[in-house]
């Protein structure tokens, strides 16, 4: 599994079959993804969920409006849904 | 059918409804004054905070086992809520949630959560971190497998907010309803979840998602009203009131449900036709406690979270 933070013409060219979760930024404008597919020019790349999530947490207002950050079981449980 | 043959100066303005009741013995009933129902007043709600942590709770830490449901359990939590997040919340906004007062985070869990990155509640309940079994509704797609969640609440094409409640009953409450068979299973055969009155269809997942087969077991559990097991992911902008929580230790059906929304005026619980099946029941007015007749645990109202007038 690949964990990343890619812009919104990365993610125009992800597989979206390839998704497993995806988490839009509030300003729209970067995701937080973890997919099976292996992304070229990713704004940021982790080695794991839990470092993807303890950098959402440290960095929140980016990402969650309750200032929390994205959990580990959130990434597991959120299933994405292409085109819903 | 046995019938009265008589009823003279009975004050009958006090009774709001008869269910069941058996009148075979009755042959005549001259000037009785009718028996005062106990009164229901509907005047406040619980309001969680937005600021979060074990001083701004809304929870019973119970010590005598009186919510302890394992995964073969029948049971159906039922409660009324008034939105305050706003559309940018942008997390997982807790509605109710518990978990094993001593275990870990997700010990024992059963919650409900609303998505609102996806538009989508959640219900989830687990033994551990690992069996885990959850599923969810999705509210804004006309698509015909979804399309009873979107009749059902109302929200149209947008996220469920303060400012987008959908289809509400009285003081803008929606009455949201989660039914469980006795399957450790969130199969849509063993799930229903209802807005208002009305089932939102079958949830996403047929056979539902996970790992596993919970068992949990019978510990005491923290549960909290508002946020998450560990008191955060309460929400933002304002604050979300709650709002008449029952707990019944069986699935109720449809028209049982129906029966508590009661056209969307809440109603004295322990008049309900399944009220012998009512384990829990919390007005919120003005107090914690249980009202029930079963002697439940008293919720705690904490720190920036408050009872207050509807």
């Amino acid at each position: 599994m690949n964990y990343y933070i890619i812009n919104i013409a990365a993610f125009a060219e992800t597989d979206k079959s390839k998704i497993v979760y995806l988490h839009q930024s509030i300003d729209k404008t970067k995701y937080v993804i973890v997919t099976t597919e292996t992304i070229d020019v990713p704004i940021a790349t982790f080695e794991s969920a839990t470092d993807l999530s303890e950098y959402t947490m440290r960095y929140p207002s980016g990402w969650v409006g309750d200032n929390t950050g994205i959990t580990e079981e959130e990434m597991e449980d959120i299933k994405y849904i292409q085109g819903i | 059918m046995p019938t009265i043959s008589k009823i003279q100066s009975l004050p009958v303005t006090s009774i709001s409804k008869i269910l069941g009741s058996n009148y075979s013995t009755f042959d005549k009933i001259f000037g009785a004054d009718a028996p005062q129902a106990a009164s229901f007043s509907d005047s406040y709600s619980v309001s969680k905070s937005i600021t979060t942590g074990s001083g701004n709770r809304v929870a019973i830490l119970d010590t005598d086992g009186s919510f302890n449901y394992v995964g073969t359990d029948a049971y159906s939590i039922s409660f009324w809520v008034k939105v305050g997040w706003t559309s940018s919340l942008n997390t997982n906004i807790h509605l109710f949630a518990s978990k094993d007062v001593d275990g870990g985070t997700s010990d024992d869990m059963i919650r409900m959560y609303y998505n609102e990155a996806n538009n989508r509640i959640y219900f989830d309940f687990r033994q551990n971190s690992s069996v885990k079994r959850n599923n969810f509704w999705l509210f804004h797609s006309q698509a015909s497998a979804y399309v009873a969640a979107y009749n059902a609440a109302g929200l149209g094409s947008s996220y469920w907010s303060a400012s987008n409640r959908g289809n509400v009953g009285d003081d803008n409450f929606t009455m949201i309803t989660i039914t469980k068979g006795t399957a450790s299973s969130t199969a849509s055969s063993n799930i229903r979840l209802y807005w208002n009155g009305t089932s939102c269809g079958d949830p996403f997942s047929s056979g539902g998602s996970g790992s596993g087969t919970p068992v949990m077991t019978t510990s005491d559990r923290r549960f909290t009203v508002g946020s998450n097991v560990t008191y955060t992911k309460s929400g933002d902008g304002a604050e979300t009131e709650y709002n008449d929580l029952t707990v019944w230790n069986k699935k109720l059906s449809d028209s049982e449900v129906l029966e508590l929304y009661n056209s969307g005026t809440r109603l004295d619980a322990t008049g309900h036709s399944a009220a012998s099946n009512l384990k829990w029941y919390y007005k919120f007015e003005n107090n914690g406690d249980d009202s029930s007749g079963n002697s439940a645990p008293t919720f705690g109202v904490q720190g920036d979270s408050n009872f207050q007038e509807i």
